[in-house]
């Protein structure tokens, strides 16, 4: 049973006491007010409540969501995507959570950005977009919790990072190991001194791919069934194939996946790094391929080696043939070395160090075992906080500029040097024009 | 505008992040300065250029190099002319799209103006004009920026648009005349867009278009010319020009605009107009509109003024409670100087909710004068929330006088919160507090003591040992017993070298006098030698003292030997089983512990000189009650040697342990056959396939009788009896040796021989679990378990989909199938909703389980659906609808607090599925 709220406006956060034209003039949705956000609320007022809309929300969006949706103090209102099956599976989700059928759904996502009941958005969609989907959530006054890697390119995450500090958005880039005790644990070691003078990070990566080729035209749905224009989006044109959009084998096309794979686990891993060297506020100088791997360094010395193999129980045949890490700390390991020590760990939460007495360290940190999903509810107490997150929009930043630049080495297949304050290729014109790429029109930064 | 430089080119030169500005970034880590790079340390190859990048299709420049001359460098430096001619040729001349698109890409990166006829002819292309205006963009050659602009007047709708944006991100100056022309003219369609882009550009020219457009016409058009302006100023900051930034965000501020831009305008004046911004952003903090008190709460933390903390704390108590908590927040962020005590003020009494926010403020920023208002906090009767805060500020506070301000409280305390607090001393690691808590361990009140005995275990260092043991060795309460042993295996633990672990408690063993002292020492050195594996040292003096005049240092021994990690002690017990003059007691304790020790190297768990033959021979003599027979029996099962058939003949014909001896039987038949045995086995086997009741098993013996394999395919077995041999159902959590895999409290859980034990039939204090190390979402889980007790709650259970929860760092939250005290089989909710989700019957659970005894659980997880079976037989199934339950998370062990009891598991499989 729905009631109409009389203002025709939702008693949430937001709206309560907005009173605001629209970015862009979109005509307002009709808001209705579901019963069950003044009964079943588990003790959360209306007042107190995130409003949340989501854009592009696959499998991987899914878990998110999942995270989101479990808080108390989240209600997700409205999903949008260009393909119908995903908005209506999505729909279901919140419905059944709900235990309503109140979900909206949205083909472009200017029309949910233009709704003023939505006081967040969590953006899933391929990397191709979350640059300037969360640009032009910012821009709506939403906040941000974007997928990572956040731009396809170097120019993509600056724009980004402006708007949010522009706009004065609470951002949340989806590196959620930020947030996870292991991972943390072993960037305290490194930062805290306990392995001695810090020389080495290692940050594991995908086995990169750079592909241009377009696979076969097909011919394009209905708009309503698969809006290939909006999928494109900024992209340039490329004839249709399902198998972009319904099979999601978007991966490793130059004009779709962010720096030839690199930034796939490297928007994680090299965050980590930056976090345990405490270099948040720069990047690497020198960046040289060899092979698979990339080595990188700091102004001061340290360096940052990006790699697919060599990592602690690693199977050998695996490493050739396999296309990512999985060692004995699981996938997306991290190793830092210092004069004294060192330590590896990964996403099984196991931890790898020497010497063993700092296992005694691991022993006590005192966030042990909690879950992941805390990168999601810092982010929401962000929101009602207004403080920072920890991945936040200065930090993107920088660790996806140091991915974007060791991704431009190895497409170039030579060394290039980094300014990290002009944010410049030096001497090298041909990798700053790699810096970005004009978006098709109309879209923009 | 100069585009021969590299420093003027487009999108990351002045463009893209001309908008970064000067904004106080979060504190900056401490960074180590080191000295300069050694010398590589690994040769690096060449590296690979081109074709070494695979591709579906063809690679960039894999392309490329096809079309080079021979000799030609693959990689020049851009702009050139040659690649651009040869590019070119195909842009023009191809008839597939795709390489055509390609060839633009490559241009993208090398095109000299040669290139821009070209070009320049398809910027109305609907397929690849954005290709061509995507090398324009780019070029950093001035001809670029000519043929944009000309462009200008050529081209029309998303084309126009696409050019207009361009020379944007170019920050063409030259563009302005034509931009502002288009910005005039709504209906060539791309007004906005050049408004923008005159925000792009930034110069004087520019801005006399934009700023008045912020005021008059179309929404759309105020809201993109406010836009242009807001980039403008932006860039101006960046320039150092703050006045200049102000003059734009007023101007936006003025005028009738959506509410994001008057906030973002808003922002940028707080941050540009000096020591006038502050009061703006107190305006804010007012405002009707929930967007612009966020924008204060943002302002807070990040403006450079000193007055803000004094001016925020002064306006505090103009505000309204929530907002009162929020600015406490930010205030804190900021670092919290100067608003100390008005934090304090508000952590005393007032409002639930500011207090509680200033109470955890305390927690960030509080010092020496905090600290009693923190006590007088946590002694709030009935007011959890206050109280939990308190406590919680308590462990973290970074007040250096905090751990002997709670050190003094604890003797004025009720001891309720002495409780608390003495964990409390634990969490902040207070090492000075060590001294107290071993006088506390030692004291009369016995939670405290128990309180204390955590806490030691937390703190205590390894140089503390001898003080610890003397005190443990005086404790008479069982659970305070066992959780001295903790804290003295915990603190052993930290000894650095495995080997010298042991070496405090060994000492401590050796040369005390007193008898019940020296017994109670047996188990700490057994918990220190299951954890870090056997000694030989311990074993000696462990083996000696078998032999102490005293029968309690004597049981306490044996006790402990029992419970070897390895085979070492197998012989020695032998030896007291078959003592006629030993207390039938002490046989029995040595029996099987000298049975369990002999099977796992017959079943190739350990490798050992250990003749298994004889001591299982010897052993088998010793045996007399059932429960010993039924162990040789299993172990007989384990030993592929002939010699096994005979001493397992005589079983055979006795019914209660006919069934064992089959099945052993059995196990080991398919490596006699071919022995000199062979054909009394065979016989044996053929008895079995008439009478044994078992099906499976005397399908096998029938198969085996006839010469064939012992069974055709994987088979599940029953699990029944110990000799049952691991069933298949997925990989084993449990490696049967050491608890690797899993993370818990080594003092309660021993994995060894095939079983995991948790508990202590001396007395469980709290709930304890051992986790697996990685999460699971859908399974089918398998184990069996036995739960041995004798008085309190006696209970287990299994978590799945679950987490550890912060505080109490002992507790999980999550599914859990329960075993024990009538709630086997069912399923209930631990530590989240605190209730059965589904139960079975009475009826069906006492008709099921088989208490003390191996029991067999079956736990299937998909999606929202929970199965359980008991011993075969479905027990409950749950149809998750709390879509906040979370689907996946680690599985984990149980033994319950308050009990004396044992839970022992065994055969822990799982098979994940999709």
């Amino acid at each position: 049973m729905h009631a109409k709220n009389p203002l025709g406006r939702s008693t949430t956060r937001r709206a309560f006491l907005q009173q605001s034209l629209l970015y862009g003039g979109a005509a307002l949705s009709p808001l209705i007010v579901p019963a069950h956000v003044l009964g079943r609320g588990r003790g959360v007022a209306p007042s107190n409540r995130i409003t949340l809309g989501g854009i592009g929300i696959g499998p991987r969006g899914k878990q998110v969501l999942a995270s989101m949706i479990a808080e108390a103090d989240v209600r997700y209102l409205a999903t949008c995507d260009v393909q119908a099956t995903m908005r209506d599976s999505v729909k279901a989700m919140a419905d059944e959570h709900y235990g309503n059928k109140d979900c909206a759904t949205y083909r472009d996502l200017r029309e949910l950005l233009a709704r003023p009941d939505i006081d967040a958005v969590l953006i899933a969609t391929g990397d191709r977009w979350h640059a300037l989907g969360s640009i032009l959530a910012a821009k709506a006054g939403k906040d941000v919790y974007s997928e990572k890697p956040c731009g396809l390119t170097i120019g993509q995450c600056q724009s980004l990072s402006e708007v949010i500090q522009r706009t004065g958005r609470v951002f949340q880039a989806g590196t959620q190991r930020r947030n996870v005790p292991n991972f943390q644990f072993a960037a305290h070691l490194a930062r805290s001194g306990k392995l001695g003078k810090l020389h080495t990070l290692h940050a594991s990566i995908y086995k990169l791919e750079c592909n241009t080729g377009w696979l076969p035209a097909e011919p394009e749905p209905p708009r309503d069934v698969i809006d290939w224009d909006l999928w494109l989006g900024p992209c340039p044109w490329r004839p249709y194939n399902k198998s972009y959009v319904v099979d999601r084998r978007w991966r490793g096309y130059y004009d779709f996946d962010s720096g030839a794979k690199l930034l796939d686990w490297g928007a994680h891993t090299v965050d980590i790094c930056q976090l345990a060297h405490g270099s948040d506020d720069t990047t690497p100088v020198d960046y040289e391929p060899d092979g698979g791997t990339i080595h990188a360094r700091y102004a001061n010395g340290v360096k940052l080696v990006m790699r697919p193999t060599g990592w602690i129980g690693q199977p050998v045949q695996a490493a050739s043939s396999a296309n990512f890490a999985v060692g004995s700390t699981g996938t997306c390991p991290v190793r830092f070395e210092g004069s004294e020590g060192w330590v590896e760990t990964g996403d099984n939460g196991a931890v790898e160090l020497y010497p063993e007495s700092l296992r005694n360290e691991w022993r006590s940190f005192t966030m042990r075992g909690t879950d992941p999903a805390q990168h999601t509810r810092e982010f929401l107490d962000c929101v009602k906080s207004r403080g920072l997150t920890a991945a936040n929009q200065h930090v993107m930043r920088h660790s996806h500029i140091a991915c974007h630049a060791a991704a431009i080495a190895w497409q170039l297949g030579r060394k290039v040097k980094f300014d990290p304050a002009k944010e410049e290729f030096v001497g090298d014109e041909e990798a700053n024009r790699m810096r970005s790429r004009a978006m098709r029109e109309p879209w923009h930064v | 505008m100069n585009f021969t430089t590299i420093s003027g080119m487009r999108k990351g030169g002045a463009g893209l992040r001309a908008a970064r500005v000067a904004e106080p970034l979060p504190a900056p880590t401490e960074r180590e300065v080191y000295p300069p790079p050694a010398a590589p340390q690994a040769t690096r190859a060449v590296p690979l250029r081109g074709k070494a990048r695979l591709a579906v299709g063809p690679c960039r420049y894999a392309c490329l190099s096809l079309c080079l001359l021979a000799g030609a460098k693959i990689f020049a430096a851009s702009p050139d002319p040659q690649k651009t001619r040869q590019l070119v040729a195909i842009v023009q001349s191809s008839d597939d799209l795709a390489e055509r698109a390609r060839a633009l890409q490559q241009l993208a990166l090398v095109a000299s103006r040669d290139a821009i006829p070209a070009l320049t002819a398809l910027l109305a292309d609907e397929k690849l004009g954005q290709y061509a205006r995507d090398v324009l963009e780019g070029m950093p050659d001035p001809a670029a920026g000519e043929a944009l602009r000309a462009a200008l007047g050529q081209q029309k709708g998303k084309a126009l648009i696409g050019v207009v944006n361009s020379l944007g991100l170019r920050r063409d100056a030259q563009a302005v005349g034509a931009l502002g022309r288009l910005a005039a003219d709504p209906a060539a369609g791309a007004a906005a867009p050049a408004l923008l882009a005159l925000g792009r550009i930034g110069t004087p020219e520019a801005l006399r278009i934009i700023e008045p457009a912020v005021a008059r016409g179309a929404a759309e058009l105020r809201a993109a010319a406010a836009e242009a302006c807001l980039i403008a100023a932006d860039r101006q900051r960046q320039d150092g020009q703050d006045a200049a930034a102000l003059a734009l965000y007023e101007r936006v501020r003025g005028a009738e605009l959506p509410l994001p831009l008057q906030v973002a305008a808003t922002r940028g004046a707080i941050f540009t107009s000096g020591n006038r911004g502050l009061a703006l952003l107190l305006e804010q903090l007012h405002a009707p509109e929930l967007d612009r008190r966020d924008l204060a709460l943002r302002a807070i933390r990040e403006l450079k003024d000193p007055q803000v903390t004094p001016r925020l704390v002064a306006e505090l108590d103009r505000l309204s409670a929530p907002m009162q908590a929020l600015v406490i927040a930010a205030l804190v962020d900021r670092g919290g100087e100067g608003a100390l005590t008005a934090v304090e003020a508000r952590a005393k009494a007032g409002d639930e909710a500011v207090r509680v926010a200033a109470i955890k403020a305390l927690g960030k920023i509080g010092q020496a004068s905090s600290l009693p208002i923190l006590l007088q906090a946590a002694s709030t009767p009935g007011d959890a929330p206050v109280a939990d805060a308190a406590l919680a500020s308590f462990a973290r506070v970074p007040a250096p006088e905090a751990d002997a301000f709670v050190l003094k409280a604890l003797s004025i305390v009720e001891p309720a919160l002495r409780v608390k607090l003495i964990a409390v001393l634990g969490d902040r690691k207070a090492e000075g507090a060590t001294a107290a808590l071993m006088k506390l361990a030692a004291g009369s009140d016995l939670e405290g003591s128990k309180a204390a005995w955590r806490a030691l275990g937390l703190l205590a260092r390894p140089t503390e040992l001898p003080q610890l043991i003397r005190l443990a060795v005086a404790v008479q309460d069982e659970a305070a017993k066992t959780l001295a042993d903790r804290a003295i295996v915990t603190t052993a633990m930290k000894v650095l070298e495995p080997g010298r672990r042991a070496d405090a408690v060994l000492t401590a063993f050796r040369q005390e006098t007193d008898p019940a002292a020296k017994a109670a020492l047996a188990r700490p050195l057994g918990a220190i030698v299951r954890s870090m594996g056997s000694s030989h040292e311990v074993f000696f003096a462990l083996r000696g003292a078998l032999q102490d005049r005293s029968p309690a240092v004597r049981a306490a021994a044996l006790k402990t030997l029992g419970d070897w990690p390895d085979a070492t002690p197998t012989m020695p017990l032998l030896e007291i089983a078959r003592d006629r003059n030993a207390p039938a007691a002490e046989r029995e304790v040595a029996l099987r512990g000298a049975i369990r020790m002999a099977t796992n190297v017959a079943a190739g768990r350990e490798r050992s000189p250990l003749n298994v033959l004889e001591a299982l021979t010897q052993a088998h003599r010793a045996v007399s009650t059932p429960e010993e027979k039924l162990m040789i029996v299993s172990a007989l099962g384990n030993l592929k040697r002939p010699e096994a058939v005979a001493l397992l003949q005589p079983y055979l014909d006795d019914p209660a342990l006919q069934a064992e001896a089959g099945l052993a039987l059995v196990q080991i038949a398919p490596a006699l056959l071919g022995s000199r045995v062979a054909p009394e086995l065979k016989a044996l086997l053929g008895r079995i396939a008439a009478n044994e009741k078992d099906e499976a098993v005397r399908a096998k013996a029938a198969r085996l009788a006839q010469g064939g394999p012992a069974q055709p395919a994987k088979e599940k077995g029953k699990g029944k009896g110990k000799a049952a041999a691991a069933v298949a159902g997925g990989p084993e959590l449990f490696n049967g040796k050491d608890l690797g895999g899993w993370e818990g409290d080594p003092a309660v859980w021993r994995g060894r021989d095939g079983v995991i034990v948790g508990g202590s039939l001396e007395g469980n204090p709290r709930n304890e679990f051992l986790a697996t190390t990685r999460r699971y979402r859908n399974f089918v889980l398998k184990l069996d378990y036995k739960l041995v007790g004798t008085e309190g709650f006696v209970n287990g259970g299994v978590q799945f989909r679950s987490v550890r929860v912060a505080q109490p760092p002992n507790e999980m939250s999550g599914y859990q199938a329960d075993i024990g005290a009538g709630h086997s089989g069912c399923l209930y909710d631990e530590s989240r909703r605190k209730k059965f989700l589904a139960r079975a019957s009475d009826e069906q659970i006492k008709r099921l389980e088989k208490p003390g005894e191996w029991n067999r659980y079956e736990i299937r997880c998909v999606g929202p659906r929970v199965e359980l079976a008991l011993n075969g037989e479905r027990t409950v199934v749950y149809v998750e609808e709390d879509a906040t339950a979370v689907a996946d998370g680690f599985i984990a062990l149980q033994i319950h607090g308050n009990c004396k009891a044992e839970i022992s598991f065994r055969n822990v499989t799982v098979e994940e599925l999709p």
